[in-house]
Formats: C-alpha cells, structure tokens, sequence
C-alpha cells in the first residue's frame, strides 16, 4: 500500500512542479511580455507537451491505484475539471499558435491568453489538492461538493497564495529575473510564501495531518528553498540553481503526501482500504518502474539535443 | 436522467471532435517521414520541404490532440466514474502503456521539431520521426484494445460477476487479446489512419488544383504521390478488417449482427437488407456469414428488446459500407491510371483513356473528386465509429455493465459540458484558422526556391571537390 500511495502522489508531484514552473513562467511573461518572452519560451517550448503528458500519467496511474475512490473523485470533481479542461485546452492551442504565427501583434496575444490560462488551470489544480487533502467542502454521503466552499476557505486561500508567492520566487530562480533591483527579492517571497503554507498547515492541521509531528518535515524544503534563495547572489552555476530550486519543488509538493499518509479528504478516507488489491498492482508496478526508465532515458536525449548541444539552428527546424 | 443523457452526449461529442484530430495526427507523421526519408534517398528538394512543413502541421495538431485527448481521459474519468472505476480493476493496462507511447511521442517530436539542425546524422533524425509515428499509432493500437475489451469483454469470472456483482478471476494481460482485438485493430486503427491520409490526400490534391506557379505544382505533386499510395494501401487494410469484423461479431456479437443486418427473426436463405430493403439475391446474406445459402442467421426476436441497439444503426452500417465501397472504387481506379501512365500506353484503348480520367496527380476531374471524397472519409470513419459504439448499446461493456450504471448522476455536469462543446466548436475554427494564417505567411514559392538554391548550391560545392563517386 506504501509503495502504491507514494507512486501516485510521486506522479502528482511531478505534475504539479512542471504545472507550476510553466505556471511561473506564464507569470514573467504577464508581468513583463518583451523582456521575458524569449527566456521563457526558450524553456518552454520543447517541453510543454511532456507536462500536458504528466497530466494523463497521472490521471491513468489514479485510475489503477485507486479504482475504488473513481467514483467519488468522478462525481464530486466534475464541474472543476470540466471548466479546467476547457481552459487546459486553451493554454496547448494558444501556446501551438503563437509558436508558429509569424507576426509579432497576434503573438502576443497569443502568449498572454495562454499565460492566463496557465495560471487558472495551477488555480483549479492546487485549489483540487487542497481540497482533496483536507476535505473542505465535500460532502461524501452525498457524494458532492460546495465549490464556493472549495474555493474558498481559508485553507484553499491561504494555500493558494503561499504557493504563488513561492512559485514566483522560484520562478525567479529558475529563469534569472528580476522583478526588484533588489537582489533578495526572491529571498524575501519564499520566506513570506513559505511562512503563509506554515501557517495554513498550522491552523488546519486535525483537517490535513495524520500524525502532528510530520508538520517538521516541512522544514526540509522550506530551508531547501531558503538556502537556495540566499546563496543566489554568489555566483552560483545556473544549472545548479535550478535543479536545486524544482527539486525543493518536488520535494515541497511530496510533503503533503508525507503529512496525509495514509489518508484522504481529512482524514476521511483510508488510502488502505480503497487502494488496488486486484492481480492488476503488480503489473501496475512494473509498467510504472520500466516506463520511468524509458521516460529517463528519452528525456536525457532530449536535455541532450535540446538544452546541452550548441544553440546554433536553435529553433530554425519548424519555424523557418 | 438528463444528466446521464448529458454525459453521453458530452462524451459523444468530444470523441467525435477527437477522432478527426487523431485521424491527422496517426497519418501525418507517416506521410512526414517517408517525405523526409525520399527527400534525402533522392536529394530531392520538395520532399525535404515537404517534410520540415509537416513537422508544422503536426506540432499544432499535436498541441490540440494531446489537449484533447486528456479532455477525453479526464471525460472517462467524470462522466462515466464507473466504467473507469471497472476499468481500473480489470483492464487498465493498454492505457496505462499508451501514457508511455504518449510521452515517447511528444519527447521526440520535441527533439525532431526543434532540433532539426542539431542532429548531424539524417539517419538518426528520420529514425526519430519514425518512431513519431510508431509512437502515436501504438496509442491507437492500445486504446482500440480497450475498446474490443468493451465489445468482448474477458479478463475476469464474467457469469460470477453477472450473477453476484463480485469481481473475481481477474487476468489483467487478457485485455491485450479479445475475441475482437485482431479485427477491430485492423478495422479500426486501419480506418482511422486511412482517413487521416485521404484528408491529406484531398487537402494536397485541392493545393494542387489552386496552384500556379510550376514549383507549388511540383511539391503538390509530391506531395500528393506520398499520401495517395499511403491511403490505397490503407483502403485495402481496411477493407479486410470490414469484412472479418462481421464474421466476428456474427460469432461473437450475434445481438449487435442482427442489428446491423436488421434481421427480425433468425433464420437460414437470409436476404442481404440494403438500407431496409432487400436485396434481391435469395440467401446473399447467409453466404456472406456462413458461407452457404442455408446457413442461419442470428435475429433480434432471440433477445429482449430492451437489449436491442437503436435499430437506425442497420443504416449507419449501410452508409459506411456503401461510401466505403465507392472511395475503394475511386481508388483503385487512380492506381490503375498510374499503371497506366507508368507503363506508357495510356491513349491506346478507350479504357485507358477511361482510367486516366482518375489519374491521381494528372486529371484535373480526379484532383476535383479527392478533395471531396476526402470529406466522404471523414463521414464514413464518424459514421463507422457511431454504429460500432450505438450498436453496443444499451451496454458500455457488453453484457457485462449497461450505460447508465457506469454514468455520473451529478447535475452539475450540464452547464459545464454544454460549455465543453462549444468550446471545442471554437478551438477547431481557430485552429484550421491559424493554420491557414501561418502557412499563408510562410510563402511556400519562396520556401521552395530558397531550398533548391541550397541544394544547388551545395550540389556545385561538392561537384567541385570532384570525388570519385560524384553525387
């Protein structure tokens, strides 16, 4: 059940730390299109459809994991996901156009509608996480779910922006911008950011913690992130820096799967009694392990010709 | 329920709009790489331009179809949470392999699209295209195997289930090969990329008929070779997964037959019924199944009318195969005037003369009727794909779980779907709009003659050097 629990919230994770970089760099290029919008594309744009492919990973691997919860997931999230997928598909065509639309003016467009909508499919994600760590809001006897309520409690809120302030940071980071002349200015958002998710954990902790004394590990990424955004400014290898600051990410994100084992919904639910005990987990298991090899493999030749390789020709394959 | 009829008709809806997008994108990167492949065996320029014009095409076509397809992964999981729920305990496993097709997929169409200048090797880089394409349509191939798990099922006690509700038996690798797997695979994949390849068969052949300037013709011709040869040989696939389909859901799926045929009551010298009416041949239809006239056909009095599909579905079946049958004609007839032509002796007979008249790059009557024909595909794989899923209805899977059991009672689901499907209204005009605008703005003359004065170029260069071998 371990092995199984964590292997979903690891591809959750995942998700959500792709999510949220791109999420962030939607952020640079709202806060600033010309200065921004060739380093940003420059990232994204050979790796958005990995992330748009992490979401059905996960959605296939929630299927297998927890076939038994399909149901209640199905039914008490669909007007969310729903109103996501409309705006998820808005995010790939309006990112597909603007990549090829030779002109500069629909472009812009083009990227600023994508950004938008980035930023609201990260709203309903993390608004859905919160939501399924602590329950808020749904009904299960009736298997439905107050979206005013979803939205917006003060867990979802105090979440929500926590996770914005230390997304931009990150951002901030991982793209080598400035928002401030200020050179701390990073610094100073992952430690309010990280400060505010405290707090919320803090307060909402008999919704969201199976045992008190995980809320410590929090300290892990939080110091993480915080080491990183003091050390900025000392010449650090950029690639360092941005494995570091995604790995805190990942790591931040997987630390509410820590605090919940082995519940759902507020302690409600029992990973282990809904969890796949059908012949199927074993398979599950090895498709997972030898997939994730594979996915390794053809994502290291791909850092290889996209990232390692000289620029030149950069982007001339399609374009021009 | 309205909120069950809501969920079908969302899914239906999306599926629908999904499946043109698959159809493009299974067959694009094929006609992609056997361009770039004959643009670099030949040196020639209008296959290379061909090819690096198709990555385009495919990285927005992609774009939409990975939006869409997980809209469709997703719809599976909200609208029908208990078909999935099902699906998770017995069968998961070609979904849960297709994720990893669709990360192969979309990695090297990132490597092949944006590194196209990077890797030296050509070798290398048409290999990368070609698992493109090998990577897409193993998805196809997965998916189509859970939908033959839905028209077969197997992989569990199916009269245990029936009787007490409790799974048992489960053999999770059996999904990979139903009763239907083989045929439908055949059918199904091999229909969906075939009008994937008459799409653009009809798009080039239309280009081509619009065209000028001598160097567009050239590349429409080119173009226009590649995807034709691709969709007859596609036609031929398809038309013998038609005909084993029915002899497996004759065995297999005798309710679903006797739909499809209208058969009333079983019975032996069965006339063939042609949009309802019969066709005058005593005992056609026996000898199609059977292979005798006396053999018996299954009818619909066997089984309780609330069992039986919408009997509209005789008709969808009739449309498929009758539009079917006249694209196999019209085909056929192209590859005979190619022959033809090729063999020289094309004014020698009235029927030559006949035949050219079909020739796929040199009539301008042929160059008229693909384009249009094309969209016949289009309607014949939609009409296909309702009469297979209606035809299993009232069942999701068959005679294992009905439809409305596995559907989602939330009334929330209205407001939110109706705006689904207006949005994928808008997201396809906008983009068989941008792709319009993007390829108007890349002159296609100008891309042409820039590329062959590099080839020339490049040509002159090593001529220079005078190797041995010359080019």
């Amino acid at each position: 059940m371990l092995t199984s629990f964590f292997i979903n919230y690891g591809i959750f994770s995942a998700m959500l730390t792709l999510l949220l970089v791109e999420t962030g760099a939607s952020v640079l290029v709202l806060l600033n299109y010309s200065r921004y919008i060739d380093r940003v594309l420059k990232y994204i744009v050979p790796i958005w459809e990995v992330n748009g492919t992490f979401v059905a990973f996960y959605l296939v691997n929630l299927e297998a994991t927890y076939p038994y919860m399909v149901k209640l997931i199905g039914t008490v999230y669909i007007a969310p996901v729903l109103a996501g997928l409309i705006i998820f598909m808005a995010h790939n065509a309006y990112l597909a156009y603007s990549e090829y639309i030779g002109k500069e003016e629909p472009k812009r467009l083009y990227m600023k509608i994508y950004s938008t909508s980035m930023v609201l499919v990260a709203f309903i994600a993390v608004s859905i996480l919160t939501s399924a760590v602590s329950g808020i809001g749904i009904n299960q006897g009736k298997m439905s779910i107050s979206l005013l309520t979803m939205f917006l409690n003060g867990y979802n809120i105090l979440m929500f922006i926590g996770i914005v302030l230390i997304t931009l940071s990150s951002t901030l980071m991982f793209f080598n911008a400035r928002i401030s002349n200020w050179n701390f200015t990073p610094l100073l958002l992952a430690a309010i950011g990280i400060i505010v998710v405290g707090i919320a954990s803090l307060i909402y902790v008999p919704y969201i913690a199976a045992d008190f004394a995980r809320l410590y590990l929090y300290l892990i990424p939080a110091i993480g992130l915080l080491i990183v955004a003091s050390v900025l400014n000392l010449g650090l290898n950029r690639r360092f820096t941005r494995v570091a600051t995604v790995s805190f990410l990942l790591y931040g994100i997987m630390y509410f799967g820590v605090l919940q084992y082995p519940y759902f919904f507020g302690e409600t639910i029992d990973a282990g009694t809904i969890v796949n005990s059908s012949a199927l987990v074993p398979y599950v298991n090895w498709i997972t392990l030898l997939g994730g090899i594979f996915l390794v493999a053809i994502l290291t030749v791909f850092a290889y010709y996209t990232y390692l390789k000289p620029e030149d020709g950069f982007r001339t394959g399609a374009g021009n | 329920m309205l909120s069950i009829e809501m969920d079908r008709a969302t899914m239906a809806y999306t599926l629908a709009a999904h499946i043109i997008i698959v159809s493009i994108s299974l067959a694009l990167p094929i006609i992609m790489v056997l361009a770039e492949y004959l643009g670099y065996r030949k040196g020639n320029v209008y296959f290379k331009t061909l090819a690096k014009r198709l990555s385009t095409a495919l990285v927005i076509f992609f774009a939409v179809g990975t939006a869409s397809g997980i809209a469709v992964a997703s719809e599976l999981l909200v609208l029908f949470p208990g078909f999935m729920s099902f699906v998770g305990k017995v069968a998961i496993l070609p979904f849960y392999i297709e994720v990893f097709a669709f990360f192969g997929e979309s990695v090297l169409l990132g490597i092949y699209v944006y590194s196209w200048n990077k890797v030296a090797n050509r070798k290398v880089h048409m290999l990368m295209g070609a698992l493109i394409a090998v990577f897409a349509n193993l998805s196809g191939v997965l998916i189509i195997m859970i939908n033959a798990w839905m028209n077969t099922p197997n992989g569990f006690n199916i009269l245990g289930y029936e009787k007490t509700g409790i799974l048992s038996g489960v053999n999770p690798l059996a999904v990979f090969l139903t009763n239907s797997t083989p045929v439908e695979e055949l059918h199904a994949l091999g229909g969906t990329l075939f009008t994937g390849a008459f799409l653009m068969t009809g798009y080039f052949a239309y280009r081509l008929l619009k065209s000028r300037i001598d160097l567009e013709k050239e590349y429409y011709k080119s173009a226009l070779k590649i995807s034709f040869a691709l969709t007859f040989v596609l036609m031929i696939f398809v038309a013998i997964g038609g005909t084993l389909s029915m002899d497996m859901m004759f065995s297999y799926q005798p309710l679903k037959y006797a739909v499809m045929d209208l058969d009333m009551v079983p019975h032996a010298f069965a006339y063939e019924m042609l949009f309802g009416f019969k066709v005058p041949i005593p005992g056609l239809q026996s000898i199609l199944a059977t292979g005798s006239p006396s053999g018996i056909v299954p009818g619909l009095s066997s089984y309780p009318s609330a069992d039986w599909a919408p009997l509209w579905i005789h008709d969808t079946f009739d449309a498929m195969v009758l539009t079917g049958t006249i694209m196999g004609l019209l085909l056929l007839a192209g590859v005979i005037a190619s022959f033809i032509e090729s063999s020289g002796r094309k004014s020698k007979s009235a029927i030559s003369r006949l035949f050219m008249l079909f020739h796929p790059t040199q009539s301008r009557l042929m160059l008229k009727l693909l384009p249009v024909f094309s969209l016949v595909a289009l309607f014949t794989l939609e009409d296909g794909w309702v009469t297979d899923e209606v035809g299993r209805q009232p069942y999701i899977i068959y005679n294992v779980m009905k439809t409305y059991t596995a559907a989602n009672t939330s009334a929330s689901v209205i407001p939110v779907a109706i705006a689904l499907m207006l949005f994928y209204v808008f997201i396809y005009f906008f983009t068989a709009y941008s792709l319009k605008r993007i390829f108007s703005g890349r002159d296609l003359d100008s891309e042409l003659e820039s590329n062959l004065e590099k080839e020339f170029g490049k040509q002159r260069k090593t001529d220079g050097k005078a190797s041995p071998g010359g080019r």
